[in-house]
């Protein structure tokens, strides 16, 4: 389960999502991939609260949460949920660690495979090399309010519980405004970020749970 | 001394034999019917959906999610599983008094475990309990009341609260031994505010729900 975890919470550290009409094949994708590419270089930390919708699509049932994640290079993230539970996950360097409600759980990255191929990811959204990665099939689209990147998994693990993700970016490529996840089974997580901090001063307590 | 020890082996085999199925004394058979909803509150309704906030220990894993029971029509309802990523572990049809594993994520989709999972809701649920033909005891000193049911080689025990028709705390008993206990704490508006299973056995299962109410879920 934390390695499914894992693979959604890579996406959320350089995305958000808007309800989009319909959109069209970018033309001009060298240009979108320098912009995107020039955010993640600019950005060395990264802050932004979130609301995160479950929809169980057989059920027409929907899920809220609240939270908040902050990010720092190099290797620094923080995934907290605040409202209605409380649940954390920190990724400092090669150390993942999980708090649910009072009970803490820490892993070793180097120990394990999937742990490493995930912060790899994690790495390659916020320097820009994903949009190079071979773990994903990427499709662009743009609409007149914003752009859309289509990543199909290609991974073996990714690919039996992803359908697809899609990253919403504004029009000016400033950040990521919207990340939307389509399960296999056809339920899907929406989350859109808010109250967005770019470069500011993030005390590394945060990035250390006990 | 060989034969002495031998002997009270025996003796204590047979003690366990008969006290592990045995009914508390304090308990008296009063009726044996079938047990319907104005006897015992159901935990889950067809008009709320209920959510938990959910902590799995399966084997050495530890899962945590949430929880959803949500009526879909007037003789179906799902339990569903989802991780706080929002990632959905597992998906339990109930038709008829029937839990199904619809749809199990890869690493837990093992028969024994959907098997365990489908029981354990289940017994959480009182399915064994409400519509089922039950001995009904009661113990007039703690005012409460004790059902029993059998199914599949094992015995059901359910305990109410006392002057309540909720239940408080229920057991699964096989043959020599408690292999599943359950506690259930009710909130003021008399609904389940947590629950917590363990199982016994080869099989060691532990469950914990905590209510996560509608109007903190949509704050």
């Amino acid at each position: 389960m934390l390695k499914q975890n894992l693979y959604l919470l890579f996406c959320f550290v350089s995305i958000s999502v808007f309800a989009q009409p319909s959109f069209k094949t970018v033309k001009d994708t060298i240009l979108l991939k320098e912009k995107i590419n020039a955010i993640s270089k600019e950005t060395n930390s990264l802050e932004s609260d979130f609301t995160q919708v479950k929809t169980l699509s057989m059920l027409s049932e929907k899920i809220t949460s609240k939270g908040h994640f902050c990010f720092k290079k190099d290797n620094l993230l923080r995934w907290e949920y605040v409202n209605p539970y409380t649940y954390i996950i920190v990724i400092n360097k090669d150390k993942v660690l999980i708090k649910d409600e009072t009970k803490l759980k820490k892993y070793d990255m180097n120990s394990n495979k999937v742990f490493k191929e995930i912060n790899d990811i994690m790495i390659s959204c916020i320097n820009g090399n994903i949009l190079a990665s071979n773990k994903f099939k990427i499709a662009y689209g743009e609409n007149d309010k914003s752009y859309r990147l289509e990543l199909t998994p290609l991974v073996k693990g990714m690919k039996e519980s992803l359908k697809k993700i899609y990253m919403y970016f504004d029009k000016a490529v400033t950040s990521v405004i919207k990340l939307e996840m389509v399960e296999t089974t056809d339920d899907f997580t929406i989350i859109d970020f808010t109250n967005k901090k770019v470069n500011g001063n993030i005390p590394a307590e945060k990035f250390i749970l006990k | 001394m060989a034969i002495f020890r031998l002997k009270n082996l025996y003796l204590s085999s047979l003690f366990i034999l008969l006290t592990s199925c045995a009914i508390p004394l304090k308990y008296k058979l009063a009726d044996q019917r079938k047990i319907t909803t104005s006897d015992v509150k159901p935990l889950v309704s067809a008009d709320n959906t209920m959510l938990y906030k959910t902590q799995i220990f399966l084997f050495n894993k530890y899962y945590t999610g949430l929880l959803l029971h949500k009526q879909t029509d007037s003789a179906t309802s799902h339990l569903v599983f989802v991780t706080e990523l929002g990632m959905k572990m597992f998906d339990i049809q109930i038709k008829k008094d029937s839990l199904k594993m619809v749809y199990c994520f890869g690493p837990m989709n093992k028969p024994k475990i959907t098997n365990l999972l489908e029981t354990d809701m289940g017994s959480i649920l009182l399915y064994q309990l409400i519509n089922k033909t039950s001995k009904i005891y009661v113990n007039k000193k703690q005012e409460n009341t004790l059902y029993t049911t059998k199914a599949n080689g094992k015995k059901y025990l359910y305990y109410t609260q006392a002057n309540s028709n909720r239940i408080a705390k229920s057991l699964v008993k096989g043959k020599l031994f408690t292999k599943q206990k359950t506690v259930y704490k009710f909130g003021p508006d008399n609904l389940p505010e947590s629950v917590s299973l363990k199982h016994k056995g080869l099989l060691r299962l532990k469950i914990k729900l905590n209510r996560i109410t509608t109007t903190k879920a949509n704050d």
